[in-house]
């Protein structure tokens, strides 16, 4: 899924419709069309929850660069850690993605993926009321 | 099962709904705001949107061009040290020093502390915030009930308010559902949305297994 509160900024992660492996390395469209030059352009690959609790979130790997033209695109390669793997569950869920944001003005754009065995998400069933569970 | 990242009712969703104020209405605030002083309060029960509504204020104002302090204090953080301690506040409103270092920085640049929660510092906490929020530009809290800064907005809710936010959310509800919820919550939004989240993702949410027994 790709976002963008604005369309002067855009970001594809390559493969995503596949899925990745824990560990994988993933490489990242970006494109960018702004109409100042902004200080600094960062692609974060970062790890979020969602659903009924305070959200968390961790970037786990990021590429900077700094002082870029208005415009441009660039190719790059993140890496995945281990984990947490794609999950989701009735009460919280747990989303990867790379979002690209532009500094100073905070425009940004954002691509989701899943990360998993099997290149899957994790999915939590309900929990069962047989007898005996 | 509805995953938690589609649940229309998810928290990231339900922040990113804004407090419902006209254009004539926010001019209406920020004139009573200078007429009183450049100090005032956001007032109303729990649920009501007072957070949301000097989340919105705290925006407007820094895009005036003010230095926004921000104090935030809940039943879980109810002083100033300990808003300190973990991030919430600034040390230069909780520690000691002397006046022209406070004066210092209140002086960078127009500035407004906003504060969220003030019902829950003790009256000797707020003795010492109120003595050094006397040298800011500008002060907005929020309370559960008006006294503690002239009253600057009163926030209330009722079943069309609750309609709204469904509807802004993807999730619509009836008229009836509305109003018979906004009963059940005595008017607490913040509560009615997380009941929403919960019949919304389906069957049993629960924390524990036990529970889901006890209500099956």
């Amino acid at each position: 899924m790709n976002e963008s509160d604005t369309q002067e900024m855009f970001v594809e992660v390559v493969g995503a419709a596949e899925g990745f492996l824990p560990g994988q390395r993933l490489e990242s469209n970006l494109l960018w069309a702004l109409p100042e030059a902004p200080k600094l352009i960062e692609a974060r690959l970062f790890w979020r929850t969602r659903g009924k609790g305070t959200e968390d979130a961790e970037v786990v790997d990021s590429h900077r660069i700094e002082r870029p033209a208005a415009a441009g695109k660039e190719t790059i390669s993140l890496r995945l850690p281990e984990a947490p793997y794609s999950f989701s569950g009735r009460l919280v869920s747990i989303v990867w993605g790379v979002e690209l944001i532009a500094e100073p003005s905070g425009k940004s754009a954002l691509a989701e993926f899943v990360m998993g065995p099997d290149r899957k998400e994790v999915v939590l069933n309900a929990v069962s009321n047989a007898p005996g569970t | 099962m509805l995953p938690a990242r589609d649940n229309p009712f998810a928290v990231h969703r339900v922040l990113a709904l804004r407090y419902r104020l006209s254009a004539v209405e926010w001019a209406e605030v920020f004139d009573c705001w200078e007429k009183l002083g450049r100090r005032g309060a956001i007032v109303g029960p729990h649920g009501s949107g007072k957070t949301t509504l000097l989340e919105d204020m705290a925006r407007r104002l820094e895009g005036d061009g003010w230095k926004v302090v921000w104090v935030r204090l809940d039943e879980q953080c109810r002083s100033l040290r300990a808003a300190v301690e973990q991030g919430r506040a600034p040390s230069f409103l909780a520690t000691g020093g002397k006046l022209d270092e406070r004066e210092h920085e209140f002086r960078e640049r127009r500035c407004v502390v906003v504060l969220d929660g003030a019902e829950q510092l003790s009256r000797l906490d707020w003795w010492r915030l109120s003595r050094r929020l006397r040298h800011a530009d500008g002060v907005v809290i929020t309370a559960h009930r008006p006294g503690l800064q002239p009253t600057l907005w009163q926030c209330r809710t009722d079943p069309g308010i609750l309609r709204e936010l469904c509807a802004e959310l993807g999730h619509p509800l009836e008229m009836a559902e509305a109003e018979a919820l906004w009963t059940r919550f005595d008017g607490n939004v913040r509560e009615a949305l997380r009941w929403l989240y919960d019949r919304t993702a389906g069957g049993c949410v629960v924390t524990s297994p036990a529970a889901c027994s006890a209500s099956a």
